[in-house]
């Protein structure tokens, strides 16, 4: 029996966090239920957690789980884009799964434009990252001032913005760690500066 | 466009990354999960691990070469045959008849003649049985000469699960050898194998062979096979002067009656 993909999301995500619980008991008895739920696109997120793990029975109890997934998926079902297959989603490409710092899953189901639009802005939000960090609260609060900055002098920047609304900015704050409130302030400021 | 990795791979990548890791239980573990992953592609990374500083590190490794069973593994993992360690030769034996092939065999060959360690001349006779090949026939039925008798019982066996009219001629020959324990060895390997041919060398021996041992387990070996045919030797050895073949006997007619009595 398969759990229906809407449960098996919230099952992954609340092992998960727990992955990074301070208890280490907790952490082993995550990544055990994790690797008995068997479903491969979990396999990326044991190995970050495998990566990021100190404690030695942990990393052990990560590669059973890794083992465990892997052994019980069959080889013809390896997929070529595990984004997709991770929640049963028709349409992968219309799909980007963010991974925040929390450990939570997001998944925003977006149309094909609004995708393009996203990786066309975050290309650009890249170069402005690497001039304005976004390490601390502060360097954040300045990087989101800068983009401001660049949306009321790019006018493609707003049309893009515009027409993605909030779905958009849903998807380009979290890989940033921007709070999805501060990136709202881009939305507000291009439908103030108006579509050219 | 970039192609995205499967799982797989990201599985295997990062378990590789922990063969580098500072805790040697890391990286022995690792080793561990690489060969029960059993992909072909976590081959290089866990042969350049080799000359890892920790012993169960290496142990991991050669063991995890053996699971995952390719032959491109073996020119890197047969610089483990000369270690000094005889733990490590062994489990390079035990990895070499998992792995099986021509190749194989000749390191195998090459351990069983001239290792100065009995227990890993004894662990290559065991491989080269599991290899299943054809080739590993001429170099165990040599064996089945040899002085020390786990080396003979591994060969006999060995020879029985090759499973070919070689090497069950092989076996079959060996019942006619001068020397007891071989006698007993073969006698006790073919009953894995379930053939006229086989069932009448035993009956033959049964009936013939001067050491109670030797017809003990060809009495045994009938059993195992479990063709009626044997039935009516079985019965005779009811009556051998040998407690242990009368009781064995009575166990194999048992085995035989009731497995055509639920058929």
């Amino acid at each position: 029996m398969t759990l229906n993909s809407d449960y098996l999301r919230i099952v992954i995500e609340t092992f998960s966090k727990r992955l990074k619980h301070p208890n280490a008991q907790m952490r082993m008895k995550a990544a055990q239920c994790l690797g008995n739920i068997g479903n491969e696109s979990i396999i990326p997120l044991l190995c970050q957690a495998l990566e990021e793990e100190s404690n030695l029975d942990v990393q052990f109890c990560i590669m059973d789980a890794i083992i465990a997934i892997n052994n019980s998926t069959s080889q013809s079902a390896m997929s070529e884009t595990p984004q997709g297959s991770k929640y049963n989603i028709v349409q992968p490409e219309n799909v980007q799964i963010v991974e925040q710092g929390d450990g939570i899953i997001h998944n925003y189901a977006t149309p094909q434009n609004l995708t393009e639009a996203a990786q066309q802005i975050q290309q650009l939000l890249a170069q402005l990252s690497q001039t304005y960090p976004t390490n601390t609260e502060t360097e954040k609060k300045i990087f989101v001032t800068q983009v401001d900055e660049e949306i009321k002098t790019n006018s493609r920047l707003r049309n893009m913005l515009i027409e993605g609304g909030i779905e958009l900015i849903k998807i380009l704050c979290p890989p940033l760690g921007i709070p999805i409130e501060m990136g709202r302030k881009w939305l507000e400021t291009a439908k103030q500066m108006g579509s050219s | 466009m970039i192609q995205t990795p499967s799982y797989t791979q990201i599985a295997l990548s990062s378990l590789a990354k922990k063969l580098d890791d500072d805790n040697p239980e890391i990286r022995a573990k690792a080793a561990e999960s690489l060969g029960k992953l059993g992909q072909e592609t976590g081959i290089p990374a866990l042969v350049n691990h080799l000359d890892d500083s920790h012993i169960n590190v290496r142990l991991k490794i050669i063991q995890a070469l053996g699971e995952i069973s390719s032959e491109t593994a073996i020119p890197k993992l047969v610089s483990t045959l000369t270690d000094s360690n005889p733990t490590i030769r062994t489990a390079t034996a035990g990895a070499l008849g998992q792995i099986g092939g021509e190749k194989a065999v000749l390191h195998l060959v090459e351990l069983l003649d001239y290792d100065s360690e009995p227990s890993v001349r004894i662990a290559a006779a065991q491989s080269l049985g599991k290899t299943c090949s054809e080739d590993a026939i001429p170099p165990l039925v040599n064996s089945l000469k040899d002085k020390d008798i786990q080396i003979v019982h591994f060969a006999g066996h060995g020879l029985a699960q090759i499973h070919t009219e070689k090497s069950i001629n092989a076996l079959i020959q060996a019942l006619e050898s001068p020397d007891d324990k071989v006698r007993s060895i073969a006698a006790e390997s073919l009953g894995q194998i379930a053939s006229e041919q086989t069932l009448h060398a035993l009956i033959k021996t049964l009936q013939q062979d001067l050491s109670p041992d030797v017809r003990t387990n060809a009495v045994k070996s009938l059993g195992e096979i479990g063709l009626e045919d044997a039935i009516p030797a079985l019965i005779n050895a009811l009556s051998d002067e040998e407690d242990s073949v009368r009781l064995s006997a009575t166990d194999a007619i048992g085995k035989i009656g009731s497995r055509y009595a639920l058929s």
